[in-house]
This record gives C-alpha cells, structure tokens and sequence, in this order.
C-alpha cells in the first residue's frame, strides 16, 4: 500500500524566514550534510529540506500513527541539483531517509512558496493529482476550509461527481484525512497543508 | 522551582504559537501541540528553543522526537530540571 504526503512552505512568512535564519533551529532540524547544502545552496534550501522532511512524516505517520514528527530523522537526499521547470518555478525530485524507509519526493520551487509530495512507494504508474492556491486575505483559522474546498472541487473535476456528494473529514483518532464519496470512504490517501497565504493537497486517485 | 511555575512557563511559552487563544485556555496535559493546539509543526522546534533559553536546559534530539503533548513537555523539564541539581 502507498501513501503520500504533502507540504507547502511560504517563503514570504516571517516566522518561517526567522526560524530558518536561527543556527541553533537549523542544528535541530538538519544532520550536517544537509546544513553544509543549506551554506552552499543558498537562503531557500531549508525551506525545501523542511517542506521535503514534512511531506514525508506525512506518508510515513499513515504507516505508524504513533510517530511524532522529529525533523532531523528525516534526511534528505537531492541529486547533484540540476533544476528543471518552465515559467517561474524550478522542480526538484529527491529521496527522504526515515529509519531505513527510502522514500520519494518531488518538490516545486517558486518566488513565493515550495510545494513538496512525497510517496512512500514512489510515484511510477499512479495516478496522482495535486495542487494548491493563495488565498490572500484568509484569517489563519479559516485555512483547513480552504483546503478542502479547493481538493473538493479538483476531485468533483478529475472524477466527474458533483461537488456536493463529496466531504473531506479527518479521522478521530489519527486527525489523518479522508475524502468521502456518496457518505462512503472513496479510500483514496489524501493529504492536506497550508501555511501562511497557500494551500495545498496531494491524493493518490488509483495505483 | 515550582511544578506550577513550570506549568505557567510552558504554557506562556506555547500561548505564543497558538493562533486560538481559547485553545490554550481550554488545553489540557493530554493535549497534543500539532493536532490539538494547532500548532506548526514547524513552530514546535521555536518551542524547543524557547524552553531551553526558558529553563537553561538542553533538549537532545532522542527528547525531541518524544515530544507530542503538553504532559511530554512538562515531564521533559522536570526531569532536565532534577537531573541539574
């Protein structure tokens, strides 16, 4: 069984910028090679190891409901960079290393945001559908709303059913999303984020 | 140090990085920081920071990766603080 994770990161929040800028945040978070990255890489590089870290804790609490999220046990692996992407963003693919656990991330790097999924089989024949939005102006509290009406209205087009027969709720226990369809479990792995102004989903429609 | 001084420092500690302040006021020692206080996670190692300049400890990585609710913190400093003595 897969899973997938996600993780969006404003670059332009100002507790993200001071957090990233404090030495002893960065030695909490990052094993040596990757803050030798973050000297070489420049200012966005935490942002993506952090989003990289995050979106992989995502898939990999799905297999273990107990696991707190440790940053530093998360490593993460960028082949020597060679960035691809049109427009304005630069797309990197990558591996996170969780206690023998090898899994595969891909990552969107933009002016304002980073945009990372990570699936715990990888993503070679799966059919996957992601996304995210700005929603400049949105109180913080009204983030999760957001997010759940932009996955409602991306999954109402990829699977032709009407926006109103399908809810996003969250498991009790694990607080783990699931989409329903017609009141039933469509049981396809769903994963939501948002920081700052973004939001953002990732879900495996079928293997 | 008392075992109600620490709690009122953790708890002022964490106000900062609860967006809904009637969460901290309702917020008891099971509560979990990400799930139920709706913190960041990324705001959980400021936290960790916090506590340390806080209480003049040091928080290792095998403590950190423990920490889930507010009873995990509270215990963490106790113990930090009895091992000083």
């Amino acid at each position: 069984m897969s899973f997938i994770g996600n993780d969006i990161v404003s670059l332009t929040d100002v507790n993200n910028r001071v957090s990233f800028q404090n030495d002893r945040y960065l030695q909490k978070s990052f094993v040596p090679r990757e803050l030798d990255e973050i000297k070489k890489f420049g200012k966005k590089w935490p942002f993506l190891l952090w989003s990289c870290k995050e979106s992989a804790y995502k898939a990999r609490v799905k297999q273990d409901h107990r696991k707190p999220f440790c940053p530093i046990n998360f490593q993460v692996y960028h082949s020597p960079v060679c960035p691809k992407g049109t427009g304005n963003y630069t797309a990197l693919s990558g591996q996170v290393e969780n206690e023998g656990h090898i899994l595969i991330t891909k990552s969107w790097v933009c002016n304002d945001y980073i945009h990372s999924i990570c699936s715990t089989e990888g993503f070679d024949g799966m059919n996957i559908i992601y996304g995210l939005r700005k929603n400049v102006n949105v109180p913080p509290g009204r983030q999760s709303a957001c997010v759940r009406k932009l996955v409602i209205g991306n999954l109402a087009h990829k699977l032709n059913v009407d926006v109103r027969n399908i809810k996003i709720k969250k498991d009790r226990e694990t607080e783990i999303p699931v989409a329903m369809i017609d009141n039933s479990d469509s049981e396809m792995d769903l994963s939501l984020s948002h920081d700052g102004e973004f939001v953002a989903f990732a879900c495996i429609i079928s293997i | 140090m008392t075992a109600t001084d620490i709690n009122n420092k953790i708890t002022g500690i964490l106000s900062k990085y609860v967006f809904n302040k009637k969460l901290i006021l309702k917020a008891t020692p099971d509560f979990r920081l990400t799930k139920d206080l709706k913190i960041n996670s990324a705001r959980v190692v400021d936290i960790v920071l916090d506590i340390e300049d806080e209480f003049e400890v040091e928080i290792d990585n095998k403590s950190l990766e423990k920490i889930k609710t507010i009873s995990d913190l509270t215990s963490l400093v106790n113990s930090l603080l009895s091992a000083k003595k």
